[in-house]
């Protein structure tokens, strides 16, 4: 049993710490590792796809759970598939998407692993279809604080299963899932891609598509001002049973390095403005359901600057208002996000810690610079006076009193807490940034 | 390889004899794991039948502690296999130069495992593939073992030993049309106690496994992965020396 030291960040490379760090082989060796933790504990990384502090534990231990990466049983019958918490998204869908199965949620990146993506409960591009990736979740072992490890599921210590479920690794590690992979209706999906040129006339496209469309996603110009504001490119997709459509020409899929001036670029209104008016690939094509997901892995952000992420959940009847109110603040002040995504969600009533609303779900991607803090913190206000709540699972900027007004499960969620892990053995510096004690006194 | 192969795979319960079981599967070749535990041979034969459900995978329990014993695994593994027979052999253990300070047994532990077991196994194995004249054998070195460092000599020179066999029995399979690839991997991971800093990756045990399967596709004597190490190897050579100028 090996431990390293060793420089942890999260995507976003706005949080590092130094931390000792472990890779267990197998579950049988995570109690083990757990009986050595010290100071400060640890908590589980998985692919380390966190924008913020989420998997960072400055002082403290780290586990990285890449390597329990075993696939136990897959019943082709039923669609389940008993796994360790290391296999990725992409892995699930390369063996089991030719077998046609699907996981439940399209998520933008494949990289994730199972188990980050069930600690960090993530929404995918259908998030108005499905709730979260964890809806197809049965059953999960977790080791707990006192090295025993408990299977937990909706109808089993379920209140343990909706603490670890978005519990961002706080509560334990996940050492092995059961999931439900999907029946893929069809091998092809129908991908039409509209300019849609106010917020008015994309709300009024949104409710069309959250009754047709199986998937929608919509790249926002934040850029735009006055009557513009709002002004985006809409992608919905439709499983079909049409041939896919070969194109004359196609990118060839690399991984590309996003370095700080190619990442400042994109933040630029020129950038937006060329992008909503030259896009090239507008209107409809037919394209195999593999190549439509998992958009982001062909990004690699290096910007040692350092990328926020602010991912914020609304209602549908207070959405349209706050987004309005937050595109303007955002152009008004020509502070320009690098990124600007709008997805549709279900209400998440799985977790304690699940911040989805029946609604809309803005994520806005920032490059760091003087004064951001200040203005995404008051961002985070606004949308607290919207009743919106800011996903815990990639913010780096939520304060304790934040969390609760917007989170109506977190004193359950704390209360797990301290039923599972009274020493707070899993910690991180997120943990202590939203759950310490002193924190709160001080607030 | 044109041909469907059998790949006996030393280590199969190693976190890159996974990786490479699940590879060969990948590739449509059967697998034959061994490895110490039962239960971890059963975990990572199950990985390999629930992800490609066509391929053959069998399980043969290695004493690692009894070198006779081989003749009798290698036996077994003949019979079983259906095809031509290939090896890969990820087999290793490894201790910090302080480890080894406390405990003088963990030298001769590393030696038994990253030596002995494996200069062993694949002499039990050699006139199996000269006999069907052909095959590959594909043996994970360790860039520790090309030069001393103060965290972990003793575990590099387990490794510096198993490379010079390595040339001798390649040259002496080439013979019998059997290739013989030694893959030198650098992995922070192995051993040592340097910090890692935020760009240095951890090795991918699939990318390691690709590479391992393609430099066994083309024969390639002795690799380096990831291959930049063997640029930064000669530079590494020098620290020690450097090391000891500035000293003087």
């Amino acid at each position: 049993m090996h431990w390293y030291e060793m420089k942890l960040d999260g995507r976003g490379h706005t949080s590092s710490a130094l931390s000792q760090v472990c890779r267990p082989d197998r579950a049988a060796d995570v109690p083990k590792y757990l009986e050595q933790v010290g100071k400060n504990g640890i908590i589980a990384r998985g692919s380390g796809s966190s924008y913020a502090d989420q998997a960072v534990n400055v002082d403290g231990a780290v586990m990285m759970t890449g390597r329990l990466d075993c696939i136990r049983s897959f019943d082709e019958k039923t669609g389940e598939l008993i796994c360790e918490p290391g296999v990725t998204l992409k892995t699930i869908t390369e063996l089991y998407g030719p077998r046609g199965f699907m996981l439940a949620t399209a998520t933008r990146s494949g990289q994730h692993t199972l188990g980050g993506a069930i600690a960090a409960n993530i929404v995918g591009q259908n998030g108005h279809k499905r709730t979260s990736l964890a809806k197809s979740v049965n059953w999960i072992d977790v080791v707990l604080a006192n090295g025993e490890t408990v299977r937990a599921g909706n109808s089993e210590n379920a209140d343990l299963f909706k603490a670890v479920i978005g519990g961002q690794g706080l509560i334990g590690v996940i050492v092995l899932i059961s999931i439900t992979l999907l029946k893929r209706p069809e091998e092809n999906v129908v991908v039409e891609r509209r300019r849609l040129s106010d917020l008015n006339e994309l709300m009024e496209s949104l409710k069309t598509a959250r009754k047709t469309a199986d998937f929608c996603t919509v790249w926002i110009d934040t850029s735009a001002r006055s009557d513009a504001v709002g002004r985006c490119i809409l992608t919905t997709a439709s499983f079909t049973k049409d041939p896919a459509t070969e194109p004359l020409f196609s990118f060839p899929k690399i991984k590309l390095p996003l370095p700080y001036p190619v990442l400042y670029f994109t933040s630029l209104p020129l950038f937006k403005n060329l992008r909503y008016r030259l896009s090239f690939s507008l209107g409809k094509k037919v394209e195999p359901y593999e190549k439509f997901l998992y958009p982001s892995d062909h990004v690699h952000l290096l910007s040692q600057k350092g990328v926020y992420q602010l991912q914020a959940s609304f209602s549908e009847a207070e959405g349209p208002q706050a987004i309005r109110r937050i595109l303007t603040e955002l152009s008004q002040t020509r502070v320009s996000a690098c990124r600007a995504v709008l997805v549709m969600t279900k209400e998440d009533t799985l977790s304690y810690l699940g911040s989805a609303q029946r609604g809309y779900t803005l994520v806005l991607d920032f490059i760091r610079r003087k004064g951001l803090e200040d203005f995404l913190k008051h961002l985070i206000t606004v949308a607290g006076e919207h009743n919106g709540r800011v996903s815990v699972q990639d913010d780096a900027l939520l304060e304790p009193r934040n969390l609760v007004l917007m989170y109506k499960h977190l004193e359950e969620f704390v209360k797990a807490r301290e039923t599972y892990d009274p020493q707070k053995k899993f910690d991180s510096n997120f943990g202590r940034r939203l759950f310490s004690k002193e924190k709160k006194n001080e607030q | 390889m044109n041909n469907k192969r059998t790949w006996i795979i030393l280590g199969g319960t190693g976190v890159i004899g996974r990786a490479f079981a699940r590879e060969a599967a990948k590739n449509g070749h059967d697998v034959i794991l061994l490895g110490k535990s039962d239960e971890d041979l059963t975990r990572a034969a199950d990985d390999v039948r629930a992800r490609y459900a066509d391929v053959d995978v069998l399980t043969t329990e290695l004493d690692t502690s009894n070198l006779d014993s081989f003749s009798k695994t290698v036996e077994q593994c003949e019979t079983a296999a259906k095809n031509i027979i290939s090896v890969f052999s990820a087999l290793e253990t490894a201790y910090t130069q302080k480890e080894c300070g406390r405990d003088l047994g963990k030298i001769k532990n590393m030696f038994q495992i990253n030596y002995f077991t494996q200069v062993y196994f694949l002499s039990a194995m050699a006139p199996v593939l000269q006999k069907q004249s052909c095959g590959e054998i594909i043996v994970l070195g360790s860039a520790a073992g090309e030069y001393g460092m103060p965290d972990n000599y003793a575990f590099g020179s387990t490794k510096a030993a198993l490379h010079i066999w390595l040339q001798g029995f390649q040259a002496q399979m080439a013979q019998s049309h059997v290739s013989v690839t030694t893959v030198k991997i650098d992995d922070w991971d192995t051993v040592g106690e340097r910090k890692i800093g935020l760009y240095q990756k951890p090795l991918d045990p699939q990318a390691c496994a690709e590479s391992c399967m393609a430099y066994a596709q083309k024969g390639a004597k002795i690799r380096y992965f990831p291959w930049y190490t063997a640029l930064t190897v000669p530079f590494r050579r020098c620290q020690p020396y450097l090391n000891r100028q500035s000293h003087k």
